[in-house]
């Protein structure tokens, strides 16, 4: 593979929700809540604000010459329209110039991996110098109010990642899907399954989405590092998918790693789905706990069931 | 493991007050709502040092005789 992450920004909206005040509102337990989610803040969208506000949002940050960009990737699971796909409306809205190409990926909490691996393959053709991968979701449109596994979870946020050709770096993927588990995290009433007078609906069962957890991603993390030859001491940083302190306590438990290798932010800024590797990964680079050489092992996992896992040079 | 430490195990994940036996279920026991049994199977899954990861059908499992009847059949508790 044959890329480099040059810059990260993220965007998050203004509204930002309590969880304590929330869970007192409902009545709902909230130590014991907390205990579990490890949630203390999430971000929500305003009713005129959508994922690709926040996109073109976190993307104008950048700051970067944007004639310069040879490709978008757009993920999400939050689309402006069914059609057109988002990442034209985005091409338009960022000026981009008219001869790069542009699509959607339809993916969650897997999809910033899924974008990655998708733009390295890409940085590989001659012409293709420069990616904008942009991930954005605002799942809390879809929360019905009052449904407590989802209200205390689920954050609305934006990443923009710049990755740029270089023919040097290495890096590993491996990919995992078993729809099977389709059900367990959908929204129902939506796209072709839309149905007059109802609205488009969140359910997620958290018991079983973390059982597929637990079955499923110590072994996937387990074979991408002995399938390329690596061990747990290589990796500066376990970069998992901010789905809840549960899940992260468990798979760092499960995998028997140091917990000063896994780096977590889900306490400030909840679930936000396709975005959380990428606001992590920004972090990481902005305290500077990271240094060009550094291997990295980023790991998404969920909706679809889909699971996505790298290893990388930072 | 045997039944009374799970019954403890049960009780201490779902911190209530209530009494824990053979035939509470999550519909008699007030902490026992979907956070509760996430946290019970989080630390199930730790006493039992990975060994329930595999068995799907604990995260429905919502009374004490179904859990047992999982374990038994898994050859997990005595």
């Amino acid at each position: 593979m044959s890329g480099e992450i040059s810059k990260i920004e993220y965007f998050l909206p203004k509204k930002k929700i309590d969880i304590k005040k929330l869970c007192k509102k409902n009545n709902w337990p909230y130590k014991k809540i907390l205990s579990a989610t490890g949630i203390k803040h999430r971000y929500e969208s305003n009713k005129k604000e959508t994922a690709l506000n926040l996109a073109l949002a976190a993307s104008k940050k950048l700051k970067t010459n944007i004639n310069n960009i040879d490709a978008l990737i757009y993920v999400t699971q939050s689309p402006e329209y069914l059609l057109p796909t988002t990442a034209c409306i985005i091409q338009d809205r960022l000026n981009l110039r008219k001869d790069i190409l542009a699509f959607d990926i339809n993916q969650g909490c897997s999809g910033f991996v899924y974008g990655l691996f998708t733009a390295y393959s890409f940085l590989k053709q001659k012409g293709i110098n420069n990616v904008l991968l942009i991930c954005s979701d605002t799942y809390t449109k879809y929360i019905k109010k009052g449904d407590r596994s989802c209200e205390t979870i689920f954050s609305d946020g934006a990443s923009a990642i710049l990755i740029n050709k270089d023919l040097k770096k290495k890096s590993y993927f491996k990919f995992g899907t078993n729809g099977s588990g389709s059900k367990n995290l959908i929204v129902k009433n939506s796209a072709s399954n839309f149905k007059k007078g109802l609205t488009p609906e969140l359910f997620m069962d958290g018991q079983k989405i973390f059982m597929f957890t637990m079955t499923n991603i110590p072994n996937f993390v387990s074979k991408l590092l002995s399938e390329n030859k690596k061990n747990i001491n290589e990796i500066k940083y376990f970069i998992f998918h901010q789905a809840s302190k549960v899940v992260i306590k468990n798979l760092i438990r499960k995998l028997n790693l140091p917990e000063n290798k896994v780096y977590c932010n889900y306490e400030k800024i909840g679930n936000t789905v396709s975005s959380s590797i990428p606001i992590v990964l920004h972090e990481l680079m902005k305290k500077k706990n990271i240094k060009k050489g550094d291997k990295l092992l980023l790991c998404g996992f969920g909706v679809g069931y889909s699971m996505a896992a790298a290893i990388i040079e930072y | 493991m045997k039944e009374n430490e799970l019954i403890q195990l049960i009780k201490k994940s779902l911190k209530t007050k209530q009494k824990i036996d053979i035939n509470s279920k999550s519909n008699n026991i007030e902490e026992w709502d979907s956070i509760g049994h996430l946290i019970l199977l989080s630390n199930l899954d730790e006493k039992l040092k990975g060994a329930t990861s595999n068995i799907a059908d604990i995260a429905t499992a919502d009374s004490v005789k179904k859990i047992i009847s999982i374990l038994k059949k898994n050859k997990l508790i005595k």
